[in-house]
């Protein structure tokens, strides 16, 4: 279409040169005052804008003023499209010099594909313009009749079409674009048939019309385009703003809203034109969301599985007590002790799941050295050919520390799990992970050491972005997630290092 | 001592029979709630000790159909309630009806039995 719109052009420009034709001339003159319409609207528009310029940066985007300003401008941009579009061709058809004996002119297009096409006709008598629309299958009836006339002469009372809506005879032709085809009637509404030269001015000027039909196609096509567009943006979920350089409001699509946190992101679409897009500011609820809906489903799982087991469980540790006590044969009750010790690590295990999937911001006394003990057993189905070692200095042992052992927990599951997975995908002769805890003044580190694989450089920037993940069923989340969770103990989780001989991560926790 | 065992897990039922029974008490076991609540009302007994989730109905509705027997204040002293769900709502109710409860698994066996036998505090009525 643009290239078919330039060659167009190029041929205009030459014709205008050499000016051979009169009918030429006229259409062409036709041409230039439309443009030269558009251009007077354009830079009265431009006045406008710049004039009110200051007025508008003094005053806010959404005062009377600006509203008025913004309507005004609003206002000849409208006026604008009217000398470009295909409902006002007609009457300016019948403007040009060749064509003004005719009282009535009709412009039917169909864009190719469209169940129906657009009638536009406008009657000198009246000044009056009429759009209607028509079913495809009758237009392209019509477009065929005419192609194969002759003399491209008709007369209404022989056509079985109801659609044109002049009188007598008419003269008739049709245009075709890459996208459209155009149906052109003119007549002089009274039962006189045009003459002889009339229908010779006819037949060898309308075709000179294609630059005038073209540009009101190409204009109506752009303008239903930002309908389109216009119609996106107003749905468009989140409020969107394009300024220019000077801060001006060109377009908004919803009012500003004082109380909802947005965050502005910004993209230059060239020099002068900035788009700002207003998205919530935290787009990470969505996935504090997903973290607690994702907990409290396991939470609610493993609570029914503590409830049901923990039942039984009891009766087994209430009996094995009870045998234990009975039993006077020493090697028996032995036995029933080792039973014993087994229920009871079932009872601790079921209990420390289900408080690792509790939905818990209880801070309390928490002894750090066993909590990350009893996390470490309950990671046991991903890192059993692993070998953990935990190391600390002795003060450290019986550490306590004011924190929530639901996430330091969490943080540390999730660690040793990943760990365990990027040990097990690579052959690894002794495959070890190592847990070391210092202090400093106010805070307790603990590493997360394994001797797996590392994390290739390129992706160490990307692994605590939610949705990033090198695992195949991965939610990409379990990193991001681990390192909130640490800002929400007002410490931090880090990548330390990472390379081909193993990975440390870092957690620090704020001694309170 | 004549106990009423109400308790659906055969284990627990079983073992804290004989551990009630090495302390002379007599114990009668139930696991069915409706057929507790016609022992409770067709025999005697110092002691009833009601599992809250059984299979027929709660331990509640046993304690809500014995009212036509007990006075809430022997209510409050016969009945000790035994639950592995002890939330806030449950310890809500069981305080409404004034009488123990003890969670399940027990912390302490022997002191969970003691509190049966109502060795460990005077508010007990003595037999």
């Amino acid at each position: 279409m643009e290239n078919k719109s330039n060659s167009i052009d190029e041929a205009n420009a030459k014709q205008l040169k050499s000016s051979s034709s009169a009918a030429q001339s006229s259409i062409n003159n036709a041409l230039i005052q439309q443009s030269n319409q558009i251009k007077l609207l354009e830079k009265s528009y431009h006045h406008l804008v710049s004039s009110n310029q200051k007025n508008i940066e003094k005053s806010l985007p959404t005062s009377p003023e600006a509203a008025d300003i913004q309507s005004k401008n609003s206002f000849l941009l409208k006026n604008r499209a009217i000398f470009q579009n295909l409902q006002t061709l007609p009457s300016v058809v019948l403007n040009i010099k060749e064509f003004s004996n005719f009282q009535y002119c009709q412009i039917i297009s169909h864009q190719k594909g469209n169940p129906t096409a657009q009638s536009n006709s406008y009657e000198k008598i009246n000044s009056k313009l009429y759009s209607s629309t028509i079913n495809s299958s009758e237009f392209n009836n019509v477009y065929r009749t005419i192609k194969k006339s002759k003399n491209k002469l008709f007369n209404q009372i022989n056509s079985e079409t109801q659609f044109f809506n002049c009188v007598g005879t008419y003269l008739a032709s049709i245009l075709s674009f890459d996208t459209h085809n155009i149906i052109l009637i003119l007549s002089h509404n009274d039962f006189l048939p045009p003459g002889d030269e009339e229908q010779d001015i006819f037949n060898k000027n309308v075709h000179q019309l294609r630059p005038l039909i073209f540009s009101a196609l190409k204009s109506d096509m752009n303008n239903s385009r930002i309908e389109l567009l216009n119609l996106a943006f107003k749905n468009f979920p989140y409020r969107l703003r394009i300024t220019d350089k000077n801060e001006i409001i060109l377009y908004e699509n919803k009012p500003i809203t004082q109380n909802s946190a947005e965050k502005c992101h910004e993209y230059w679409l060239d020099n002068n034109t900035l788009l700002s897009v207003y998205l919530p500011a935290d787009t990470n609820n969505s996935i504090d969301i997903y973290h607690n809906e994702r907990v409290s489903l396991l939470g609610e799982l493993i609570n029914t599985l503590k409830h049901e087991l923990s039942n039984p469980l009891f009766g087994l540790s209430l009996t094995s007590k009870l045998l234990t006590d009975l039993e006077t044969d020493e090697d028996k009750k032995d036995i029933f002790i080792e039973v014993q010790k087994g229920i009871e690590r079932c009872q601790t295990i079921i209990k420390n799941f289900s408080d690792i999937y509790r939905e818990s911001t209880e801070v309390k006394n928490v002894e750090l050295i066993s909590l990350i003990k009893e996390t470490i057993v309950l990671t046991k189905s991903e890192s059993k050919s692993v070998e953990k070692k935990i190391n600390t200095e002795a003060d450290l042992e019986n550490l306590e520390i004011q924190t929530n052992p639901t996430w330091i927990s969490q943080i540390i599951f999730n660690l040793i799990i990943n760990s365990s997975q990027a040990i097990s995908c690579s052959n690894i002769q002794k495959p070890l992970i190592n847990v070391n805890i210092k202090r400093s003044q106010n805070l307790v580190s603990i590493d997360i050491i394994d001797n797996g694989p590392g994390i290739p450089p390129e992706l160490h920037s990307k692994i605590f972005s939610p949705f990033f993940t090198t695992k195949q069923e991965g939610t990409g989340l379990g990193l991001n997630i681990c390192q909130r969770l640490a800002r929400k103990l007002e410490g931090d989780l880090r990548l330390t290092k990472s390379d081909e001989n193993g990975t440390i991560f870092t957690l620090d926790i704020p001694i309170k | 001592m004549r106990i009423l065992l109400v308790e659906d897990e055969p284990l627990i039922q079983k073992s804290l029979k004989l551990l009630l029974e090495r302390h002379q008490a007599s114990v009668d076991v139930e696991q069915s709630g409706k057929n507790a609540i016609q022992l409770i009302l067709s025999n005697e007994y110092d002691r009833i000790i009601c599992d809250l989730m059984l299979q027929d109905i709660t331990g509640f509705d046993v304690i809500e159909d014995s009212k036509a027997k007990f006075s809430p204040e022997e209510i409050k002293h016969k009945f000790i309630i035994i639950t592995a769900y002890s939330s806030p709502q449950v310890l809500e109710k069981a305080a409404e009806y004034g009488c123990k409860l003890i969670s399940k698994p027990f912390e302490d066996t022997t002191k969970a039995i003691e509190i049966f036998l109502g060795k460990d505090s005077n508010e007990l009525p003595k037999n």
